[in-house]
């Protein structure tokens, strides 16, 4: 074998243990997160026999207990995209870092590599600190 | 800030002129960051100090994945997600000390010294400059926390909780430029 060879498994290993650690990372986080918040989620999620005898007989009380139930789902659907946007932003940001240490192993060009950090903090910007915002009226994010 | 506004209306126009504060006290710090990187960039020029590239790599992740669990908290309380809100805080404050431990703890205790001419000149002044904006974050989060704990703060209202996110990430910004100036850029010099 090599010294090429070495050379790109090497990097590979790298590009892999980088990925690996920062999805491990992530999911340890996750897992801290749910433990923290002591299964707040799980516990806001009303089983389907809850829901059966939560649920009224009149026609109208019927309609308007549908309607709540589908806006908390709606709620639920939307805080389970906001969250995961969060993890592919991270994942991301994980690969480009990544990137940036194998092309600094490959002699890449200084300026290679300051087009990844503009990269990675125009991915920043836009997803974790909302700069379209500032051209928007004053809701929430 | 609610004690002057009243209507959710009044507190919505108020905060477009918050955030607008905001990223001017950012464009400021903007200047001293690049002027720290402008003179890495005249003093260093394509050379770098011999630095432990794994620690390098490992604090970058820890600032990355702080920012990760600060957006998380910020999503909670969007959501009126409280648990979560005061969860992610608190583990992306940890993280921010990790981070420290890092840089200050690890990286100032290896054999370039704040007076060994340009490179430790400028590897301080910009590790340590960088440093004092994570410290300063850390007290923000923690403040934020409490208030938290407290029952400040709501989907409609946090402009705390926002403000403290941006200038979190905005701090990671700053180290996703450091990072490859101080690291990986240039050949090493022994």
């Amino acid at each position: 074998m090599d010294n090429t060879q070495l050379f790109m498994i090497a990097t590979a290993a790298i590009v892999v243990l980088t990925l690996g650690g920062g999805v491990a990372l992530a999911l340890a986080l996750y897992q801290l997160s749910r433990v923290l918040a002591e299964g707040a989620v799980a516990g806001a999620a009303p089983t389907e026999a809850m829901a059966l005898e939560a649920a009224p007989t009149e026609a109208m009380a019927l309609a308007l207990w549908k309607k709540e139930r589908d806006a908390e789902r709606m709620r639920g659907a939307r805080l389970t995209a906001a969250y995961r946007t969060g993890v592919m932003v991270l994942l991301w940001l994980g690969l480009l870092t990544a990137v940036e240490f194998v092309a600094n192993l490959m002699g890449v060009s200084t300026v290679a590599m300051f087009m990844i950090a503009l990269v990675k903090a125009g991915i920043i910007l836009q997803f974790f600190m909302h700069v379209s915002s500032l051209w928007m009226e004053g809701g929430s994010h | 800030m609610s004690a002057v506004t009243t209507t959710l209306a009044e507190y919505r126009e108020q905060l477009k002129n918050n955030r607008l504060g905001l990223w001017f006290f950012f464009l400021s710090e903007a200047f001293l960051f690049t002027g720290l990187l402008a003179a890495r960039f005249y003093l260093w020029g394509n050379t770098r100090p011999d630095l432990d590239q794994g620690l390098g790599l490992v604090v970058t992740v820890i600032l990355l994945a702080s920012s990760f669990t600060m957006n998380r908290a910020e999503t909670g309380i969007v959501h009126d997600d409280r648990e979560r809100f005061l969860s992610n805080l608190l583990v992306t404050a940890g993280l921010g000390v990790l981070f420290l431990i890092g840089v200050v703890g690890f990286e100032w205790q290896g054999h370039i010294r704040p007076g060994d001419g340009a490179f430790g000149a400028v590897l301080y002044g910009m590790t340590g400059m960088h440093a004092l904006h994570v410290l300063s974050g850390v007290v923000f989060i923690l403040i934020i926390w409490n208030n938290g704990r407290n029952g400040h703060y709501s989907g409609e209202r946090h402009w705390g909780v926002e403000a403290c996110a941006i200038y979190w990430h905005y701090v990671d910004v700053v180290w996703v430029f450091f990072y490859p100036a101080i690291y990986l850029m240039g050949h090493v010099v022994h």
